[in-house]
């Protein structure tokens, strides 16, 4: 399945001062997937967005949006994207409906059809009237998706869209966010929440220090390397022993969970281990099968960083 | 107002004031760079004279040198200030000041005012009371530093004297009813080694001045040179030539009690 | 350009709905009556002095008491001369019979716009425009206004368009508040009064060749024009300030401060010719207008233009490329 794509960076690095902030960094977004873009604060994130956005430009490398390149045609580019940078930081002092005019007047061809239509969608229209700053923030991250989504973009960029959100909100954003992305749109998150993405998100890039370490399926990623099972068994000290000394096992030590013994083993060899269990006289409450969560893939990543 | 129709109305009004200035700045422009001396004159004739606003109302009209203008006095008021706080005082009227005097001035440069200045000549016809004090720099005063010499005053006393009298006469001629009030020369120099000499001139000026006057029912020669006889640098300032403060309160005081 | 208008529309808006203009208009009721009062006392005082209202009295009395102060030597030759050139004038008045300060409406309207040029309408420019740029960079509104699909250029334009729009609201504002008030205490009339202009100064002498009679109105007109590039110029370099300064608060201090050493050059730096390149000694256009002698030895109306031109384009130069130029964060 061949999908068409909305988003591409293409060695793309940005220094400043020296400092080489974004160190070359690639990858393509699709029409109609949710793109996590995950790394902790401070990896270059942010910096990665503003040159997505037009806000900075990047020092080398090359960054399209529906084939435009966002240097060289500034405007076709930006017209494709609705985004909200960091916080959804509209002006206050003018009321919803007179912020959506505001932006509809600086992008062609919005009517006033289209405006009361994504004011439905984010469902404002009780408080579209009222002033921004009486807005809860709630309320202002909603405003800010019904102005991002004023052009009738082909990518949705939000950073960090989650932040200062209700339990209640962020299931109604994510409900959202799997809307738009059924309907075609590219949908770009960044959070440096791992669970976040995990839950919302179809592919994913980890950036650290200015370096994507890995770019895949949310899925793919997670039970690509690791085996991780969770043995139950009693005694809990003869168990560990035992499969200690196992040539095709690897304990991990240092994340036990509960009672249970977590390893890494491929799935062919876990009858065979469980029958030397059993031949022990040891005693199986239960074998779990661990997926594994995005955190531990990228403790994982970052800690062979470091080694490397 | 909704945001739509305040911007409409800003819109409109600042549109029509930049066209209106950009015009403005283009006429100031050219009008600068090349002045053209055209145009019809009007003038003010229309509010031309109104005169002394109330009539129970005293007011002086004052000619002459430094001495009119009060230089010297500490207090600002000059002669001519203390004449009217005694009048004011006096009376119980009000009285006003038109101080023309000139730092400076000799009687050349008053007779060309009076004979020149229309201004000058319509207040004096409106005045009830004119001071006068000339002839100082006349005799005294060639300009620069130059020493007291009462032969070169001897010489230049005749013509001064000729101005004066055409001085008072202009005067008498634009308002015969007005009080004229002279204040006489006193010797500065009486201090110095040639005091004789000065005071020779003080009292030659003085009186063919005096006898000027008596031709005129109006006109009083006011003598000060008594008042700085005795002690005299008391009532002068710092510059050994005008009055102080109280100097000039005993020529005001005087000046009061001539007329009262 | 139907995008331009609706850019521009935006920047005004934004002015307009933050209420600065009503600052700027309360401001001017605030203070003009004041000064209407100050001149109304003023005139009271030269009455009582005097004696009369009879203005010629009181352009003597002027005469005289400049002409007193010139014998004192201790006041700078250079201030001489601009007292002599001041006699001058007034002495043609005289002899004209014009009255330089008829006490109407329209006078005042005319005084208060070469007392307030150089500093006044300046500072309530600076109300405006020194957070044009600078404001967006304090609310982070400026990361949504540059991810439009707008050229930064087209922005900034917008931005210039709507500061002028404002500037020229200001100097007109200025006038009719300054009518309407000072009306009330010396009343309407007076628009068609003559004004003389085209005083030519050479060297210590007024040339008079050129003077002659224009009706208060077409002056006005003229004075505002004047005025009204003076601030253009203000406005340019305070954009420029804007762009380069991210906090208001220390743009508006650095306009300020610059308009005030504006003023104390002007009093003090008589002597020093090279400072007749600063911009803001040269904003006393309607001096070149009322014909009195430029405070700094060297200006001219052709010299003051040139210079606040330079000023302005060099300033909308550098707000340019820095604005386009620039890494948002």
């Amino acid at each position: 399945m061949q999908r068409a794509i909305t988003l591409e960076l293409d060695q793309v690095e940005k220094i400043i001062r020296r400092n080489r902030i974004i160190k070359g960094i690639s990858f393509s977004v699709q029409e109609g997937e949710v793109f996590g873009f995950l790394g902790p604060n401070g990896s270059g994130k942010t910096t990665t967005i503003r040159m997505m956005v037009g806000l900075v430009r990047p020092t080398a490398g090359r960054i399209r949006v529906c084939g435009y390149d966002i240097q060289k045609d500034h405007t076709e580019a930006l017209a494709k994207v609705g985004s909200i940078v960091e916080n959804p930081e509209l002006y206050p002092f003018l009321s919803g409906m007179e912020n959506l005019e505001y932006f509809a007047r600086m992008i062609p061809g919005v009517t006033r059809e289209k405006i009361d239509e994504v004011v439905r969608r984010v469902d404002l229209s009780a408080r579209i009237g009222d002033r921004v700053k009486d807005y809860s923030l709630g309320m202002r991250q909603r405003l800010g998706i019904a102005q991002a989504l004023l052009g009738d973009p082909k990518l949705l960029i939000l950073d960090e869209p989650t932040n200062g959100l209700d339990p209640q909100g962020i299931r109604e954003l994510r409900a959202f966010i799997r809307q738009l992305a059924d309907e075609g749109l590219s949908v770009f998150i960044s959070s440096h929440m791992l669970s976040e993405i995990q839950l919302m998100c179809d592919r994913v890039a980890i950036i650290n220090e200015g370096s994507i370490i890995r770019v895949g399926v949310v899925d793919e990623l997670l039970t690509q390397n690791f085996r991780k099972i969770i043995w139950y068994a009693n005694p809990y000290d003869r168990a560990k022993s035992l499969l200690m000394n196992s040539p095709f096992i690897k304990v991990r030590e240092q994340e036990l969970v509960d009672a249970g013994i977590v390893t890494e083993v491929a799935p062919e060899h876990i009858p065979q281990l469980t029958a030397a269990l059993v031949d022990q006289g040891i005693e199986i409450y239960g074998i779990e099968w661990k997926k594994p969560s995005l955190e531990d893939l990228f403790l994982d990543m970052t800690e062979g960083e470091h080694h490397a | 107002m909704s945001s739509q129709a305040s911007w409409r109305l800003f819109a409109v009004f600042s549109l029509a004031s930049t066209l209106a200035l950009a015009v403005g700045l283009y006429l100031g422009i050219t009008d600068i760079l090349s002045p053209s001396a055209t145009g019809e004159w009007k003038t003010d004739k229309g509010t031309e004279e109104t005169g002394k606003p109330k009539v129970n109302a005293v007011q002086i009209v004052a000619l002459g040198d430094s001495l009119t203008r009060g230089t010297g006095d500490g207090a600002g008021l000059g002669y001519v200030g203390n004449l009217r706080a005694r009048l004011s005082e006096a009376t119980g009227q009000q009285a006003y000041v038109l101080n023309h005097g000139v730092n400076g001035y000799k009687t050349a440069d008053l007779l060309r005012d009076l004979q020149q200045k229309e201004d000058i000549r319509r207040t004096l016809r409106q005045a009830d009371i004119v001071t006068l004090s000339i002839g100082g720099n006349d005799l005294f005063n060639a300009g620069g530093a130059e020493e007291v010499n009462p032969e070169i005053s001897q010489k230049r006393l005749p013509g001064a004297v000729e101005r004066y009298k055409e001085i008072v006469k202009i005067i008498d001629s634009l308002n015969p009813k007005a009080k004229i009030l002279y204040m006489g020369l006193y010797n500065a120099f009486a201090d110095l080694s040639n005091a004789q000499e000065s005071y020779k001139v003080v009292e030659r000026w003085n009186s063919e001045t005096s006898a000027v006057l008596y031709r005129y029912p109006h006109a009083i020669f006011v003598p000060t040179d008594d008042l700085f006889r005795v002690d005299g640098k008391k009532y002068l300032s710092s510059d050994h030539f005008h009055p102080n403060q109280a100097g000039y309160r005993r020529i005001g005081e005087r000046m009061a009690e001539v007329i009262r | 350009m139907l995008s331009m208008y609706g850019l521009v529309m935006n920047e005004a808006l934004k002015i307009l709905q933050r209420k600065r203009l009503w600052v700027v208009v309360l401001i001017l009721l605030v203070l003009v009556p004041i000064f209407t009062y100050a001149q109304f006392r003023a005139t009271l005082d030269n009455q009582k002095q005097l004696g009369t209202t009879d203005w010629k009295v009181s352009v003597r009395q002027s005469i005289n008491d400049t002409t007193n102060r010139l014998s004192s030597t201790r006041i700078p030759e250079d201030w001489k001369k601009l007292m002599r050139i001041r006699i001058q004038q007034q002495q043609y008045y005289l002899d004209h019979d014009i009255n330089p300060t008829s006490p109407n409406g329209v006078t005042f309207t005319r005084d208060f716009m070469s007392n307030a040029v150089s500093l006044f309408i300046p500072l309530l420019i600076v109300i405006i425009s020194s957070d044009i740029v600078s404001g967006e960079h304090t609310g982070g509104t400026i990361k949504l206004l540059l991810t439009r699909p707008v050229k930064r250029w087209r922005i900034l334009t917008s931005k210039l368009i709507a500061l002028f729009l404002f500037v020229s609201a200001i100097v007109v504002l200025t006038g009719i508040i300054a009518y309407a008030i000072s009306g009330v205490v010396f009343g309407y009339t007076g628009w068609a009064y003559p004004v003389l202009t085209g005083f030519q100064i050479q060297g210590e002498e007024v040339n008079t060749e050129g003077v002659h009679v224009l009706p208060q109105w077409l002056y006005i007109m003229m004075e505002y024009g004047l005025s009204w590039y003076a601030c253009l110029a203000v406005a340019c370099i305070s954009f420029m300030v804007s762009v380069l300064v991210r906090s208001t608060a220390a743009g508006m201090g650095v306009m300020v401060s610059a308009l005030i050493a504006g003023t104390i050059l002007t009093n003090m730096a008589s002597a020093w010719e090279s400072a007749k390149y600063f911009f803001m000694v040269n904003l006393q256009l309607t001096d070149y207008l009322a014909g009195t002698l430029p405070t700094i030895p060297g200006l001219s109306l052709t010299f003051s233009l040139t210079t606040l031109g330079i000023w302005s384009v060099a300033s909308l130069l550098v707000a340019y490329i820095v604005f386009i130029r620039r890494d948002v964060y």
